[in-house]
């Protein structure tokens, strides 16, 4: 009995291939793409987690404003719950190769920690840095070895004073496990993102406090990364954590405090005894000043009154001189009366001697005279003669007695004036001494009130200075209370992988696939669960007779179903380990290379999802299992002779269409049928619509996204974007600034704008981990040659504001979904080292590659109270390829230009990600037409072998074998047309659904299926259901009507 | 009167693995045009084997099956298609009307394919079942239904109409009615018709009767004067 059932069971599986293969067939496609879709997240992490441990990647990063101190390294490393806590040193510097200047971080190479540093290195070329001077850097980067990396001067103070060199050779290039992705992150300089790290030995750095604080966790679980255990525990020590910085922060701000503290008691002392010394020092001087300048006057007084008597003596002397001049005029005019008598006297003599001597004449005349006439005549005369003369000679006596005494008068006026000249004269003398005395008397009193003043002024100064070297000293002392009153503390942040670069995107990027993967797989398991219902519906009807007899044999209910569940089993356990299989070994790493470019983590480490393996697995056995036992119980519940009974076909009935007549009239007879048997098998209908519909939507979604992808490039660069490449500048240019860019001249034209990473945020909702940029054009205008902004439905331009209203910004699209705003919501951002600030959007513009925020100039001016920099250079030419790349070396080659991207580089790393895609969208192109393979098969299949008996009637009835086949795949036909409708809808939207799960960072995928696509996805359809009629045509001719016809089985 | 069927030695046999089976060996008749022939034989004598064979839907393994002056043993499958399609009409045992149609539609299911077809609701009409013509076979009798199957192979207008056991699953009544109108349509239109059973009470209606054993011919012979339909006693 056993054996016979046995034998039965075999024969079931050989017999009839087509159920048998399409059985095998859905459960492989539904178990692998279940359980390799599923795996394809878990391999994700299991990779990154393995790449996590193989390179001792920290779990958390602390940093602490005020640098961290070896101690307080030791003191986290004392944690139990700590492996390891490493110190080292990270600065973001501007620096130069030639004079293409962008923003590095340099980290510092722990010199004791080589072998962790060589985990936590991949050198691709060159060595390890081991002189200050030399470096590793970047292997994603134009980096060279030998290259000089040369940090700019106009870095801040602080930046500058941490490193020890200013320049660093590069002897190696490298990946870094610090940089999981591409994306370097963020930082406060220049643009506000890490263009390129480097990695230079810790002797390059110079300060006693590190900048950031390596703290590995114990993990003697394994736990991996992405487990919630890690979650918790990370949770746990960061709480942990951050306790421990407070308290140390705390100790270091008490310290600190205490120190200050005591520096000011100390100098309040040291003050007040200076007070007191200056105090003391200045009223001496000041009572010295007094007494000096009493004295001072004194002696003035005495001055006074020698002056005074000075002046009388020289008043008296005055007088005598007058007096003596007087008289000595006096004396001249007597002198000169004298004189004048005694010339009147001897002319007085002198007329005497001419009268003697005339009378000596006369005499001698007389003498000789003989007249006597004439003598008497002389005699008279010589009488009158005589008298005269002895008149004269007694006038001339008296006169000489006058003058004698005259002369006598005057010899003693002379005598006297002599005596009073000579006695003036020794007073005169007496004065002039006296008058030397008093000037130098007055030089002395002079010089005595000089000193004082000078002393006075000496007072002054030395009381001002006193007074504000105190003052300064008392400010400084008061500046320090204010400072130890408002002394901050030090603000530590500790920091988990979720804000390590790239590790936020890479999370969601496995979440995204993660969500990906967990509708698409229920959807093909929903018509394999379908297909394998229907099927085995089917393969019980047609052994209801077989059934019968073995009931009627007295076959156990249980044996009887067990042959059908050995079918069962048999084809879920077989297709589902060979479709698990499959499906590991193919889907994760599909997925997995198509995040490869982005990501940089060591070898693909497949991992094996226990639960969805499991449901691929025992998911579908149980499916059919369950659908077996559903198919057999009706079977198993009729008793043996209705069994045996030929089955009752399954009855015509009428459906709705009839019911509306004028409709119903129009179809041919044909249809008629076909419409008719649509409705009739409800199950297959719907398997088959539910089939084909997720094959097109399948497809639909694959050849989407190739356009979705295709298409962000086209959409970007020619329609979005108008730009050929983006300048960066080294300092602040714009059009009214001299510049090298001569735009126009030469075949291209230029717009200068401002442009900073920034972060945003909408109420709860930030960024997300977007990339996003402000870009400040210097003119909203001119900018419109270079960006469209419009909406990508329908095109409507999107306009700033007019000037003079509120600030409001563009921003692109996935921003603001990422966000979930809309023009009119508010959202705020903040520029690297700027206040936050918030704005109003004026619209969302499309945009493709990264994200923007977009203000004018004046907006920024509100917003921010500061005007942009320009330093970036938007660039547009109509030169050929050659000549542009030549403008751009040349351009480059200026002093000004730090770097000059080319659009045409942006888009080769786009055709990169695209490849990538591509190796997706097969992957969906071909489970979709598999999909649909089966599932027509499956239905074609099944059609054929329940009407085998109507086919059988309309051969014998003398229809042609194209009749024959259109009668059936008709049905198809028609099946598979509306489920292409039906699916064409549902993969638009699962298109939409599948682009935003897979969208990587940077780009947003345009939401675009070109109709070509569309006839794609019909086609391959089609195609698909003509290729099962193709092959199920010798099914038809192989019908025999004499074998079907004969009785019911 | 001319012949239509010519059955000259033909043989059938059946390969099943290592087991081969005889149906037909060596079975001659013939059938004239317009007769109302019966084939009778106990059951597994080859009576279906000798139907199936003629009715193009089956070939023999060796021998000539002339039919109107064509051998179509020879025929391929097309002409073969075509023969079946033009000039016979099939009745089964088990009816075999295709569920989803009503009785009207199985009509014109076979009118439609033909060159010359009767119309459909007329045939219906005859077989008296225009009062049923909306109906779906699962709403119909037994007997209705077989008569729906007669109707859609009356629609075609053959030359030749083949019947297997049409009364065989039927009440005597019913299959009087079914006699009567196979007879009826035989008379009219002079359609050869060839109309298996293994009811011997029918060959009395039969203008030849064809005995059939063990896969060969056992004898033929014509009724002087056969019977009404009415006449018979199922
Ligand atoms: N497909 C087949 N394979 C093997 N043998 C067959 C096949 N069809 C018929 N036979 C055999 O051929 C012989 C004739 O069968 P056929 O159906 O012609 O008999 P029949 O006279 O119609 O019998 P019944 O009155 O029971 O219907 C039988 O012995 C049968 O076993
Ligand atoms: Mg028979």
């Amino acid at each position: 009995m056993i054996r016979t059932l046995r034998k039965v069971r075999r024969r079931e599986l050989l017999n009839t291939p087509g159920r048998f293969i399409a059985l095998f067939l859905i459960t492989v496609l539904g178990s692998g793409f279940f359980a390799g879709l599923q795996s394809a997240a878990p391999s994700m992490e299991r990779t990154a987690d393995v790449f996590f441990r193989e390179t001792g990647l920290p779990d958390f990063r602390l940093y602490c404003d005020q640098g961290i101190a070896i101690e307080d390294a030791q003191a986290v490393r004392a944690l139990p719950e700590v492996a390891d806590a490493v110190p080292a040193y990270r600065v973001d510097v501007r620096a130069a190769i030639g004079t293409a200047s962008s923003n590095y971080a340099i980290h510092s190479l722990p010199d004791s920690h080589r072998e962790a540093d060589r985990a936590r290195l991949t050198l691709t070329q060159g060595r390890l840095p081991e002189t200050p001077d030399e470096c590793v850097a970047d292997a994603y980067s134009h980096i060279r070895i030998g290259d000089v990396i040369a940090v700019n001067p106009d870095n801040a103070e602080a930046t500058l004073r941490l490193l020890s060199e200013r320049a660093f050779t590069v002897v190696g290039l490298t990946w870094s496990a610090d940089y999981i992705s591409i994306d370097r992150g963020n930082t406060n300089i220049g643009n506000g993102r890490i263009a390129n790290f480097l990695y230079v030995p810790e002797s390059a750095f110079d300060s006693p406090y590190y900048t950031e604080l390596n703290v590995a966790l114990a993990n003697d679980a394994q736990l991996s990364a992405f487990s919630d255990a890690y979650g918790e525990r990370t949770d746990e020590a960061s709480e942990l954590l951050s306790r421990l910085v407070q308290n140390r922060a705390e100790d270091r701000y008490g310290k600190t405090a205490e120190e200050i503290a005591a520096q000011i008691d100390a100098g309040e002392a040291d003050y007040a005894n200076k007070r007191s010394q200056a105090d003391a020092g200045l009223s001496a001087a000041q009572a010295e000043l007094q007494e000096s300048e009493a004295k001072l006057n004194r002696e003035e007084e005495r001055y006074r009154q020698y002056v005074s008597e000075f002046n009388a003596g020289k008043e008296t002397a005055a007088a005598n001189r007058k007096a003596l001049e007087d008289a000595g005029n006096a004396l001249t005019a007597s002198g000169e009366q004298l004189a004048a008598g005694r010339a009147a006297l001897a002319a007085g003599r002198n007329a005497l001697g001419e009268l003697s001597l005339q009378r000596d004449a006369l005499t001698a005349a007389l003498a000789s005279a003989t007249d006597p006439a004439a003598i008497a005549a002389l005699t008279e005369q010589l009488g009158a003669l005589n008298a005269q003369m002895t008149e004269l000679s007694v006038r001339l006596d008296a006169q000489e007695g006058e003058l004698a005494a005259g002369e006598q008068a005057f010899q003693d006026g002379s005598a006297r004036y002599g005596e009073s000249k000579a006695r003036l004269e020794s007073a005169e003398a007496q004065l002039a001494t006296k008058e030397s005395e008093l000037a130098a008397f007055r030089a002395e009193l002079d010089r005595a009130a000089e000193a004082l003043t000078a002393g006075r002024a000496a007072y002054e100064q030395e009381y001002a200075s006193a007074n504000e070297a105190l003052d300064d000293a008392r400010k400084e002392l008061d500046e320090g209370r204010a400072a130890l009153n408002d002394l901050p503390v030090p603000a530590w942040t500790v920091r988990g992988r979720e804000d390590f670069p790239g590790h936020t995107g890479f999370r969601s990027d496995a979440d995204r696939i993660g969500r990906m993967s967990l509708l698409l797989p229920w959807f093909l398991f929903l018509v394999a669960a379908l297909v394998c219902l229907t099927t085995m519906t089917r393969m019980v009807e047609e052994h209801r007779t077989r059934i019968g007899v073995l009931k009627a044999l007295g076959y156990r209910r249980r044996s009887i179903m067990g042959i059908y569940q050995f079918y069962a089993w048999f084809i879920g356990l077989f297709g589902g380990v060979i479709g698990v299989s499959l499906g590991l070994l193919i889907f994760p790493r599909v997925v997995w290379n198509a995040y490869a470019t982005m990501y940089r983590m060591g070898e693909f480490m497949p991992a094996v999802a226990p639960v969805p393996c499991a449901v691929g697995l025992l998911g579908s056995t149980v499916a059919i299992s369950l659908a077996t036992a559903a198919a057999c119980r009706r079977a198993l519940d009729s008793n043996a002779a209705s069994l045996m009974r030929p089955q009752a076909p399954k009855p015509g009935r009428r459906v709705w269409p009839e019911r509306i007549p004028f409709l119903w009239r129009r179809f041919t007879f044909s249809q008629k049928v076909t419409i008719r048997n649509l409705f009739r098998y409800k199950k297959r209908f719907f398997m088959t619509i539910i089939g084909v519909a997720g094959c097109t939507a399948l497809l639909l979604t694959g050849f989407g996204l190739q356009d979705s992808v295709d298409g962000v490039v086209d959409l970007q660069y020619g329609e979005v974007s108008h730009a050929r490449a983006t300048l960066l500048l080294n300092h602040a240019s714009g059009a009214a600034e001299e510049t090298p860019l001569n735009a126009g001249s030469d075949g291209y034209d230029i717009a200068y704008a401002h442009l900073a990473a920034v972060d945003a945020s909408a109420g709860s909702r930030n960024n997300n981990g977007l990339v996003t940029y402000l870009y400040v054009p210097e003119d909203a205008e001119a900018l419109n040659g270079f960006l469209s902004f419009r909406e990508r439905r329908g095109h409507k331009p999107v306009l700033f504001p007019p000037a003079g209203e509120a600030p409001a910004a563009v921003i692109t699209e996935r921003l603001a979904n990422a966000m979930g705003v809309k023009a009119g919501d508010e959202i705020a951002f903040s520029p690297p080292d700027m206040k936050e600030v918030s704005v109003r959007v004026a619209g969302v513009t499309e945009n493709y590659v990264y994200n923007y925020i977009y203000l004018t100039s004046e907006a920024y001016k509100t917003l921010f109270g500061i005007a942009p920099t320009f330093t970036s250079v938007a660039l547009k030419s109509d030169l050929p390829e050659a000549d542009f790349n030549d403008l751009l070396a040349e351009l480059v080659a200026t002093e000004n230009v730090t770097s000059a991207l080319p659009v045409s580089q942006l888009r080769e790393i786009m055709d990169q990600v695209i490849a990538n895609m591509s190796a997706v969208v097969w992957l969906i192109i071909v489970v979709a037409s598999a999909l649909a393979l089966v599932v027509l098969y499956n239905l074609v299949n099944i059609n054929i072998t329940e009407r085998e008996r109507e086919l059988a009637t309309l051969k014998v009835l003398g229809f042609y074998r194209r009749e024959v086949a259109a009668y059936i795949f008709r049905e198809t036909t028609t099946l598979t047309i509306i489920g292409i409708l039906i699916g064409l809808v549902c993969g638009v939207f699962l298109h939409n659904y599948v682009i935003a799960s897979i969208e990587v960072n940077e780009v947003m995928f345009a939401r675009l299926i070109l109709p070509k696509s569309y006839g794609f996805a019909i086609a391959f359809t089609l195609g698909c259901s003509l290729l099962i009629g193709l092959l199920m045509l010798p099914r038809l001719k192989r019908i025999d009507p004499v074998g079907s016809l004969k009785s019911v089985e | 009167m001319s012949v239509y069927v010519t059955f000259d030695e033909v043989t059938k046999v059946y390969r099943t693995g290592e087991v081969t089976t005889a149906a037909l060996n060596g079975a001659s008749f013939a059938v004239d045009r317009g007769e109302f022939c019966v084939v009778v034989g106990p059951s597994g004598a080859g009576k279906t084997t000798i139907l199936n064979i003629l009715g193009g839907i089956d070939r023999c393994s060796s021998g000539s099956v002339v039919v109107d002056g064509n051998d179509i043993a020879k025929m391929n499958e097309h002409r073969l298609t075509v023969y079946r399609r033009q000039d016979v009409g099939f009745v089964f045992q088990f009816y075999n009307l295709v569920q989803n149609l009503t009785a009207l539609e199985n009509v014109e299911l076979a009118s439609e394919i033909c060159d010359n077809p009767l119309n459909p609701r007329e045939v219906l009409d005859a077989v008296e079942l225009s009062h049923r013509i909306d109906n779906f076979p699962a709403q119909l009798s037994g007997g209705e239904q077989q008569r729906v199957a007669i109707a859609r192979a009356m629609a075609k207008n053959p030359k030749l109409m083949l019947c297997d056991e049409p009364t065989g699953a039927l009440d005597g009544a019913t299959g009087v009615q079914i006699l009567k109108l196979l007879q009826k349509m035989s008379l009219d239109s002079g359609m050869t018709v060839i109309l298996i059973t293994h009811n011997t009470a029918i060959t009395g209606m039969a203008q030849k009767v064809i005995e059939v054993r063990n896969g060969g011919i056992e004898s033929v012979y014509r009724n002087a004067d056969p019977k009404r339909a009415e006449e018979v006693a199922l």
